[in-house]
This record gives C-alpha cells, structure tokens and sequence, in this order.
C-alpha cells in the first residue's frame, strides 16, 4: 500500500513565488508555478490516445497566478488558475515528482 | 478543581499528577501510546473523600476494549489510595471536515468507511448491513450510503418501506432503520421494478447529492456500500469525500479473487488504507449436523491477505438459518445474535475500528479536506 502514507502536511508559498510543500516526512520542496501548470495531467492538457503533451508554454499566459488549491479525496490536488483553467486533478505522487527539482 | 486534602491514612496526598502518572501504565495496544499521552483522560477530578472520577475520552465509542479501559483505570485509582473510582465513557466527535463544501453535511461525520469488491455478488450489502448493526450494537452512531444507484440492495435488507423526508432546501433526512441505522438508498427513490437507466455522469451526480445533500447527522461511521467494479460511481465516491478506509468483500473463488485484487489496487491509487479482506460464503454450516462444509476451494482470503499485505478480517459462513435474513429485512446480526455469522460480523467490526484509528493516528498529521487561495498561505522559505 504505497501511496497511502505519501500526502501533505502543510502548502505554503516560498518568498520567490512557489508553492512549497510540507510532506508527510517533514521533506520540504517548493515547485514553479509555471512548471506547475505545465505538467498539468488533464485531458485537456495531455492527449488521451497518445499521451502527448498539448498545451504549450505560448499558450499560457506570462502573469499566470495560481488562484487556489484544493484536496481530491485522499490522493490528490487540484489547481484552479487564474486564466480558468481548473481540471487537473495533480495525485500526490505526480506532486511529489515535481517538487523535487524546483 | 478540587485537590485532595492531606488525609490520614495510609495514603497520604493523592494529588492529581500521581493518578495521571500512574495512568500512563495503560497503554493504548493499536497506538502504541499510554492513554495520557493521547489524552484521553479528562475532567479528572478528586474530591474531599478522596473519591476521583475522571472521564476517558476515545477515539470512538466503538472502541473494542473500552470496558479493559475503564477497568485498568479504576483499579489504579483504586491502588493509589481513592475512596472510590468513576470512570465514564465519553468518544470524540467529528474528525473529517469539509469545511469549504458548505452545504455538505458531511462535517459531522467522524469516518466514512467504503465497503466494496471489484465483484457483483459476493455480499457486500449483506456484509455493509450486518457490519453497521455490530457497530450500532456496540454503541457507535451509523449509517449507510447505498451507493448502487443501479441495483440498490439497503431497502430490502433493512425492510424500508418509506421514503425520506424532503427539505425545502432540496436536503433530505436519511431513513431511521432497524438496529438504529440511517440510511439512503436509491431504492428509496425509484419504483422496484423499474430499471435507473443512466448514464455515468447523471450517476455521479446522484452520489453526489447523496453525500452533500443528505443531513446526515452525527455519525461515528458512515458506511458506503460501492457498488460492484473500478468506475465512474467508485472514482466519484473516492474525490468527493476522505474515505478513513476500505472493507474489501470477496469469496472463496478464484473469480472473485481476481476482481478483488482490482478492487484493492484502486484503494491504493487513490490513497484510501484498506482496513482489510473480508471472505464471505467461506463455508456452510450444515442445519442439521452442524458440521462445517467447505464447499468453494479453502484458503483465498488468506491468499489475498498475504499477496498485498492487509489482513483477513474474518469468514463469514453459510447459515441456513440466516440466509433469507437479508430478504426478510433483518440483518443476520440482529435476528440472531448468536449465529457464527454474528460472532464473525461483530468481531470484523470491532477489528475494523481498530484499524481506522491506528490508520487516523497514522494520518493525524496530514492534510485530510483543504481548499486555500494561494494569497492565504503563508510565506516560509524551505
């Protein structure tokens, strides 16, 4: 039962703008905002047949603020941006991968 | 708060840090923990006979060894020179809270505990109802949430022939049935013989409403009773609401086995512990001989048990006296206590319980329900 121990404990925001993460081992990582969004999972962010990424850096524009986040069951978070995008659901272990690297 | 006076006897002062220290010899088995250090000692009061009395405030009033408790805390009060020892009873309230779903009535809802299996018709609306009568017999508040909008099983099993009170808000009041459960089902809802013709979306919504819009109460345990499968009900049921944990039924065979473990990985992806695997149909208790026979291969409950690592919780057997229990509208465990299958249901729910508290202490630090604007967090380097 791998996932079941590897949640958040704490959000918060670094002093550079990221959204810094406290995890359930008390590791504390921060991820880009931007980079963030990017890696945005959903169906519409990613094609479901080949699994490639469709949404462009272009696309998203240049003052993107995260507007707010919430928990989706046990496993995950969702994003809610300030250009209205608001369907990726981010599980816990896709977060974890992306805030290991800043 | 009262302080003893000096008394002469052969115990001079009791004071209140000795009954708490000598209190830390009882120690919580699932936690690991003395039952001071998890507070549940409170309102400990001592008074001018030297009698004490003190209140064990639990994680739920479940508790399987709740009276050990009270026992072990009365004898040491004793020993330690009181006149007499009360000890009450008490069980914390409301764990799981939505609080940015403000028309959820869920917030008063301790644990919600998902009972499914990848497999139709291995029981688990018999083992969600028996379940929910051992646990309302021990003295915990429950309900239950039919969540198979296509095949709804809990009117039958409980004899609902009443529909719910509605709201003019669109809320409604889950059913008040046998054994003190509430219930809503979406037998309450449709004609029987009617067939709920929908597709996945209109599903969902329906689980939906049946989470947020049902004023649901204080509960200790809300049981879900999934419907068969991995889809769009279960996958609604796992994002909308903070599962403390999974019963997975299964039988015998190696069917079933196989949808079991479907059942189980889904659990994990989506981050909900599985409490453990409960085996029904393991074997028939013959009428007649009482002789136990083992009518499916033996053994695959505990395969699985041993495969993922979460413990068999119990088999239930074959009862001819209890098998039309379901379609007469009473639990087995209420229509006859002293059935096999009620001494298996009461000690899987009593084994369940322990589980959701070792698994909340172990996930007492985590986010469980959060909704935050970004300005809101603070600001903290790493």
């Amino acid at each position: 039962m791998s996932s079941v121990m590897l949640s958040p404990k704490k959000f918060f925001r670094t002093p550079d703008g990221k959204l810094g993460v406290e995890w359930a081992d008390s590791s504390r990582e921060c991820v880009d905002l931007i980079k963030l969004r990017l890696a945005c999972p959903c169906a519409l962010c990613v094609d479901e047949n080949t699994g490639e990424r469709i949404v462009k850096r272009e696309q998203i524009p240049e003052n993107l603020k995260l507007e707010s986040l919430l928990s989706v069951g046990r496993y995950a978070v969702g994003f809610i941006w300030s250009d209205g995008h608001k369907t990726g659901i981010y599980p816990y272990p896709l977060l974890k991968e992306l805030t290991k690297t800043p | 708060m009262a302080r003893s006076s000096l008394k002469y006897s052969n115990f001079d002062i009791m004071t209140e840090e000795q009954i708490l220290k000598a209190l830390e010899a009882v120690m919580d088995p699932d936690l690991n923990r003395n039952i001071v250090e998890l507070g549940f000692v409170q309102n400990l009061v001592i008074g001018e006979d030297n009698s004490v009395s003190m209140e064990l405030v639990l994680t739920t009033p479940a508790c399987p060894i709740r009276d050990r408790f009270k026992e072990q805390c009365e004898r040491i009060i004793l020993a330690l020179g009181a006149s007499s020892a009360e000890v009450t009873l008490s069980a914390k309230a409301g764990r799981v809270s939505m609080p940015e779903v403000s028309e959820s009535f869920l917030n008063d809802v301790t644990h919600i505990v998902a009972v499914a299996s990848g497999k139709g018709g291995v029981g688990k609306s018999t083992v969600t109802a028996n379940l929910a009568v051992a646990l309302s017999l021990s003295g915990a508040r429950v309900g239950i949430l039919d969540a198979d909008i296509y095949g709804p099983s809990m009117g039958v099993m409980f004899g609902i022939d009443q529909a719910p009170a509605v709201y003019e808000d669109k809320t409604i009041s889950p059913v008040l049935a046998r054994g003190g459960i509430s219930i809503v089902s979406m037998s309450m809802f449709s004609d029987s013989d009617r067939a709920t013709i929908w597709r996945g979306p209109m599903a969902s919504q329906m689980i939906k409403n049946f989470l947020h819009r049902v004023r649901w109460g204080t509960l200790d345990y809300l049981l879900v009773d999934f419907p068969p499968g991995t889809g769009d009900i279960q996958l609604t049921l796992t994002q909308e609401c903070p599962l403390s944990g999974a019963v997975v039924v299964t039988t015998p065979q190696e069917v079933a086995l196989a949808d079991c473990r479907k059942g189980l990985s889904m659990f994990d992806s989506v981050g909900v512990p599985v409490l453990g695997v409960v085996e029904n149909m393991s074997y028939f208790i013959c009428d007649k001989c009482q002789k136990e026979h083992y009518i499916f291969p033996q053994g695959g409950g505990e395969r699985i048990s041993k495969t993922f690592g979460v413990p068999l919780l119990g088999k239930i057997p074959m009862e001819a006296a209890l098998a039309s229990c379901g379609d007469q509208g009473i639990p087995g465990v209420l229509y006859n206590p002293n059935s096999v299958s009620a001494e298996v249901f009461t000690q899987v729910a009593s084994e369940a319980v322990r589980k959701i508290s070792v698994f909340a202490a172990m996930a007492s630090e985590s986010l469980s329900t959060f909704r935050y604007t970004f300005e809101e967090l603070p600001e903290e380097s790493l």
